[in-house]
């Protein structure tokens, strides 16, 4: 299936641009709240290599920059 | 007029009132307890050694044992948080009630903004809460400034990207099981295919379970490879759906109807997951939803009467 964002060979880039976008959001904003990040990554892990990747939002491309578009292999069962 | 006996003490002419003050004076009596004494009334003592408890009132007082509980309203009345709430101006987090939704203190806290869910909170006190952690994933409560309605009750709002919100809750497989829901799954875009509830263990891709929508109006239960029932269901209206599996069979109902039943294994299987998804991870999950409510046994008894309690609440049908 085609992903618009952002690919990471180490899940470690991924939650490093996870973390900037929390950052730049202000999240969390108190140590009480329950929202913790602005977007999360996934795991592309029928991939050979695995990789990492965060699906594209208009509310980060100020933080990420361009996106790309790649191939995630999902199971045959329905994504859930 | 009272007669004067010259010990200045007053006695009552009226005789007929005598029975009455004697029958008070011997309603009076000494109690002692753990050695200090009190003499009043009866009824007085009788108040003092037995005070009737409150009980809890609400579907959940009525009908116990939900293992989760969700909803917009008190489900019984010993709740106070519903959800919480991050407004999209600041991204600042509260706890609202159910009152608090409509009277206005949401929409005061969110300005003409967006309201967020980041916690929909159970309410069986088992304390497995909905939660969402990450923002661009929450359910909406809130629309500028404005509270999300279905026919004239808050509901909150799965868009069609990437909405979810996740259960961490245990059930191992005795197969039974029953889910309440209000709910409402709105037009399909661009795909039908999409997931209410998700019964996972550790990996969100190989499902337990899954109650879905799909292909021409079809609700059902996705798994082992299957879609195993296919009962009709309109888009865009609100229903009152409940699905009760038993260790033979599993039924659906929309508004106390039944709309398809299935005894094929793989729908009754051991129910065994350890997480819960209200949505699907790869979006193409558009619905309201303003009630669920999970039990791990069989409600067919109490069923009409649960659906009772929900459609008194909600005039859905």
């Amino acid at each position: 299936m085609e992903i618009l964002g952002y690919k990471y060979t180490t899940e470690q880039e991924a939650i490093d641009a996870r973390k900037q976008c929390a950052d730049y959001y202000g999240l969390p904003k108190t140590p009480e709240d329950e929202t913790l990040y602005w977007v999360d990554y996934n795991t592309a892990e029928l991939d050979t290599p695995i990789f990492w990747y965060i699906t594209f939002d208009d509310s980060i491309e100020m933080i990420l920059g361009t996106p790309e578009t790649f191939e995630v292999t999902f199971p045959d069962t329905p994504i859930i | 007029m009272g007669l004067g006996l010259g010990l200045g003490i007053w006695w009552p002419t009226q005789t007929s009132i005598i029975p009455g003050l004697l029958k008070a004076l011997c309603a009076r009596a000494t109690y002692c307890e753990n050695k200090l004494c009190t003499t009043a009334t009866l009824e007085e003592i009788a108040a003092v050694r037995y005070t009737a408890p409150v009980l809890p009132t609400g579907l959940l007082a009525d009908y116990p044992g939900a293992s989760a509980a969700y909803s917009l309203r008190n489900l019984i009345d010993t709740t106070t948080s519903v959800v919480r709430i991050r407004r999209s101006s600041d991204n600042t987090e509260q706890d609202f009630t159910a009152s608090e939704i409509t009277d206005g203190t949401l929409t005061t806290f969110t300005g003409a903004n967006d309201g967020f869910v980041t916690t929909w909170y159970d309410q069986s006190g088992n304390g497995v809460n909905a939660v969402q952690s990450t923002a661009i994933e929450q359910p909406k409560l809130v629309s500028n400034g404005v509270v999300e309605l279905d026919n004239g009750k808050p509901c909150i709002i799965w868009d069609n990207t990437n909405d979810r919100m996740q259960i961490n809750t245990s059930y191992s497989g005795s197969n039974l099981l029953s889910i309440f829901s209000v709910y409402n799954k709105t037009t399909p875009n661009p795909s039908d295919d999409s997931a209410y509830l998700v019964f996972a263990d550790a990996s969100l891709n190989v499902p337990d379970g899954v109650l879905a929508w799909r292909n021409a109006a079809k609700i059902g239960a996705y798994r082992s490879g299957a879609h195993s029932v296919n009962g009709s269901i309109p888009y865009d209206a609100q229903v009152n759906s409940n699905f009760i599996y038993r260790s033979t069979q599993v039924d659906f109902y929309n508004n106390s109807t039944l709309i398809g039943s299935k005894t094929a294994s793989n729908a009754i299987a051991n129910f065994d997951y350890t997480f819960i998804q209200i949505g699907r991870t790869g979006g193409n999950t558009s619905f309201k939803n303003q009630e669920l409510i999970i039990y791990p046994s069989d409600q067919s008894t109490n069923r009409t009467g649960i659906e009772t309690n929900i459609n008194t609440e909600y005039t859905i049908y």
